[in-house]
């Protein structure tokens, strides 16, 4: 816990994250008007009561970044979070089996891997509709095969260790041997790697309500918001702007975070 | 199976006009002074330099067959190479272009047709009766599979009689009249020698085919045999294919193209402070509607589509979805046509009354699916935040063009929709006559029905339009085309053209003959 505030990039990072989130969950509350509510002319300048103008439609644009953030900051946060907890739990297993199972896994992840994510989500979307867990199983499927080969990659590392060998031999269950003597220690780096699988699903889920697959007007996205408005942007760049400084600060403050806690982590452990 | 095939080209051809009517609007902007055509058509025509065209088309394929162009670069490569019996006029009425003299019988039943003479085509060769039976036979081929040809449904391809070497005869199916002939034949009724062949087109348009790279650009020289005395002016005529919008209006700015058309409403704010260019604003009769499916509720009940048309604030739409470059409109369509009755009166905004009839017909708290088409999203959303005044939820479902005008496309409870400007028969012949194909409101009056086959055969116009005027009132009481305004088409131009007016069509910039590069660099 004290190490947190001592790393320059962890704090900068937190901060970051912590404001843009902060943006995303409580912006709801703040927003003048609802995502639908058309309320002065379109394309229309900064004026008082708007202070970012309006967007194509005549949409006020402050109230739509205050209501366009959770969407993607939740389904950003539930795709990694997924990503995290079926990749590590595959990963694992595919370890400890070994074998057959391990290079079934291996091979479908490396399959996957070679799939441009931005492609399959896509597909997956155009084929089956774009409901919001729909895309957050998809994402999380494109982040899937960096999660599986870390988690491998870890345990199968873990389980050379003598402890594990000396469990074996007591004759523990494997169960009690994959989560009590496995997984805390593989648990840091794979958090790490959350930081970093946050930052790619944020550019992944912007980038598909930019190609228009994600929330569906005239429900607010910042994604949404810069592809609604990209034609205005030299008349309103505010509608464009905005939401795309959100995202850009959002998926910065996320990987800064990641980093600073990766580094922090080597660091404490080169200090054992 | 042939009704089959021409039902199903027929609809594609709606479909595509429809699509085409979409070019000149876009999301939104801010009103532009019409361009006066006192400042554009300053200085004598000149002839030299070469004009150069950006359009804004996906197909990477590209074609310049002559009857069988699919996109809107196709088609306006088509009004290079290819000249017609008829051509579109200021007004978006049809006057003879390589006919001399076109006449219908008393019951429409027949049309002759004249040929100018001394026509010739690029190569040389005279235009004879056999080339103009042969452009309307191939045009109408099953085998080429033009989705124009359902345009021409009615024509009897097996009876094109040839009176002379100059004159031509036509006759339609049944012995049945067609008075829109010269409306249908002339949008894609190119005219082509008898040895036609698409790789290598040959036309009697105004500029010659000298370059093609599909996807790319085009590059065409002057014909100097055109059948309109000292037209064309330009050497030659280059047409660039743009992906996207910003990258051709960075190149006309740049100077690297000088004509940009239909551009977007969006765009046109950012034009305004450019003086190399100059926006021209053609007040078109296109129009922008939502189409009620007559067949399906709630939509069955009268009561329920006049409370949609009161709740559609028309004047709103005009403003955000069309940015203001439009006019509203009375859920009618055709008001250029001669026969269009003037005298009934604007549909009113009028929620209250839009929340009564609602109520009456026990829909309160109604939810619809709006369907959207491409281009046609920014209406759909203004419509919905207007229809939840009236307690109406309307979720607006944006589809891709392919789903739009895929095999569901007549199932919409609700979509958006709108057409090229047509004269009044030709609209019905795409939307609700009663052989439309592509009649996406389903509607279906017996007197009506009645009306319209009248219509269709009587060439005199004031006859006519009684039996319009009566079919409009139908229409405007009892249809399911919430017609909510005309949308202009924009044209771009560098100040380095001349020539380019404002018209009641789209096709200001696409009229190459009329066309001069001001000063030759």
């Amino acid at each position: 816990m004290t190490l947190l505030p001592r790393d320059r990039q962890v704090r900068a990072g937190a901060l970051l994250t912590v404001l843009v989130v902060l943006v995303a969950v409580l912006g709801p509350v703040a927003a003048p008007y609802a995502a639908d509510e058309l309320v002065g002319p379109a394309y229309g300048a900064p004026a008082p009561g708007a202070p970012l103008g309006y967007d194509y439609l005549g949409a006020d644009v402050l109230s739509r970044v205050l209501l366009g953030g959770r969407s993607l900051v939740l389904t950003t946060v539930c795709a990694a979070v997924l990503a995290l907890l079926a990749g590590a739990t595959i990963g694992m297993l595919a370890a400890w089996t070994g074998r057959l199972a391990d290079r079934a896994v291996l091979w479908c992840a490396d399959v996957l891997l070679a799939f441009p994510h931005l492609v399959l989500v896509l597909l997956a979307v155009s084929m089956l509709g774009r409901s919001r867990p729909l895309v957050v199983a998809t994402v999380a499927v494109t982040l899937l095969p960096g999660t599986v080969r870390l988690a491998r990659s870890l345990t199968l590392g873990v389980m050379r260790q003598e402890y594990v060998e000396a469990a074996r031999l007591l004759g523990y269950p494997r169960r009690r041997i994959l989560f009590r003597e496995i997984l805390p220690n593989v648990t840091t780096p794979l958090l790490v790697h959350l930081g970093a699988m946050l930052t790619w699903s944020a550019g992944l889920i912007a980038a598909m309500s930019f190609l228009g697959y994600g929330v569906a007007a005239p429900a607010a996205d910042w994604g949404l918001m810069v592809n609604e408005n990209h034609g205005g942007l030299r008349i309103q760049p505010w509608a464009v702007l905005v939401p795309v400084a959100l995202i850009a600060l959002f998926a910065l403050g996320v990987n800064t975070l990641a980093e600073g806690l990766g580094r922090t982590v080597a660091r404490v452990e080169e200090e054992r | 199976m042939n009704s089959q095939i021409t039902r199903r080209g027929f609809l594609g051809g709606a479909v595509l006009l429809g699509g085409a009517a979409l070019v000149g609007c876009a999301p939104d902007a801010q009103r532009q002074q019409a361009a006066s055509p006192g400042t554009l058509q300053d200085g004598t025509p000149r002839r030299g330099g070469r004009l150069r065209l950006g359009v804004v088309d996906g197909d990477r394929a590209g074609t310049l067959d002559a009857h069988k162009p699919l996109t809107i670069g196709s088609i306006i490569r088509g009004f290079a190479v290819y000249s017609k019996l008829w051509e579109w006029n200021a007004e978006m009425n049809w006057s003879p272009a390589l006919a001399e003299e076109t006449e219908a019988n008393a019951d429409a039943t027949t049309w002759t047709v004249r040929l100018r003479q001394g026509l010739e085509f690029h190569n040389g060769k005279t235009i004879t009766a056999d080339d103009v039976i042969f452009s309307a036979r191939r045009l109408t081929d099953p085998a080429l599979g033009s989705p124009w040809a359902a345009l021409l449904f009615t024509l009897d391809r097996e009876r094109i009689d040839k009176v002379d070497e100059r004159t031509v005869r036509f006759h339609f199916k049944d012995g049945k009249g067609f008075v829109p002939f010269p409306d249908t034949f002339t949008n894609f009724g190119a005219i082509v020698p008898v040895d036609y062949d698409p790789a290598k087109p040959v036309g009697a348009g105004p500029y010659k085919l000298k370059e093609f790279t599909p996807g790319q650009r085009s590059l065409f020289t002057r014909f100097e045999n055109y059948f309109k005395d000292g037209q064309p002016y330009a050497d030659e005529l280059e047409i660039i294919d743009f992906q996207d919008e910003a990258s051709r209006i960075a190149a006309l700015q740049a100077g690297q193209i000088s004509l940009a058309n239909g551009i977007g409403a969006d765009q046109v704010r950012l034009l305004q402070g450019d003086p190399r260019v100059s926006v021209v604003v053609s007040q078109t009769s296109n129009w922008q509607s939502f189409d009620l499916n007559l067949s399906k509720e709630p939509f069955r009940d009268e009561r329920v589509r006049e409370a949609f048309r009161l709740l559609t604030d028309r004047k709103e739409l005009v403003e955000r979805a069309l940015s203001g470059h439009g006019r509203v409109a009375n859920d009618l369509y055709s008001p250029q046509d001669p026969t269009f009755d003037r005298s009934i009166a604007q549909r009113p905004y009028d929620v209250e009354r839009a929340k009564a009839l609602l109520k009456a017909a026990g829909q309160e708290n109604l939810q619809v699916e709006l369907v959207s088409g491409e281009g046609g999203d920014a209406a759909a959303l203004v419509f919905a935040a207007q229809a939840k005044k009236a307690g109406v939820t309307v979720t607006v479902k944006k589809v891709d063009a392919a789903t739009f005008n895929g095999p569901r496309r007549l199932d919409w409870t609700m979509s958006t929709g709108g057409l090229l400007t047509e004269s009044f028969l030709s609209s019905a012949l795409h939307l609700d006559a009663p052989v439309s194909a592509a009649n996406k409101t389903h509607f279906s009056d017996p007197r009506f029905t009645e009306l319209f086959e009248q219509a269709i055969t009587q060439p005199d116009v004031a006859r006519r339009a009684e039996l319009v005027h009566e079919m409009q009132r139908i229409q405007h009481a009892k249809g399911g085309l919430v017609i909510w305004g005309f949308n202009d088409a924009l044209d771009a131009v560098s100040t380095g053209v001349g020539g380019v007016v404002p018209e009641h069509t789209q096709f200001a910039t696409w009229r190459f003959e009329k066309l001069w590069v001001k000063e030759t660099t």
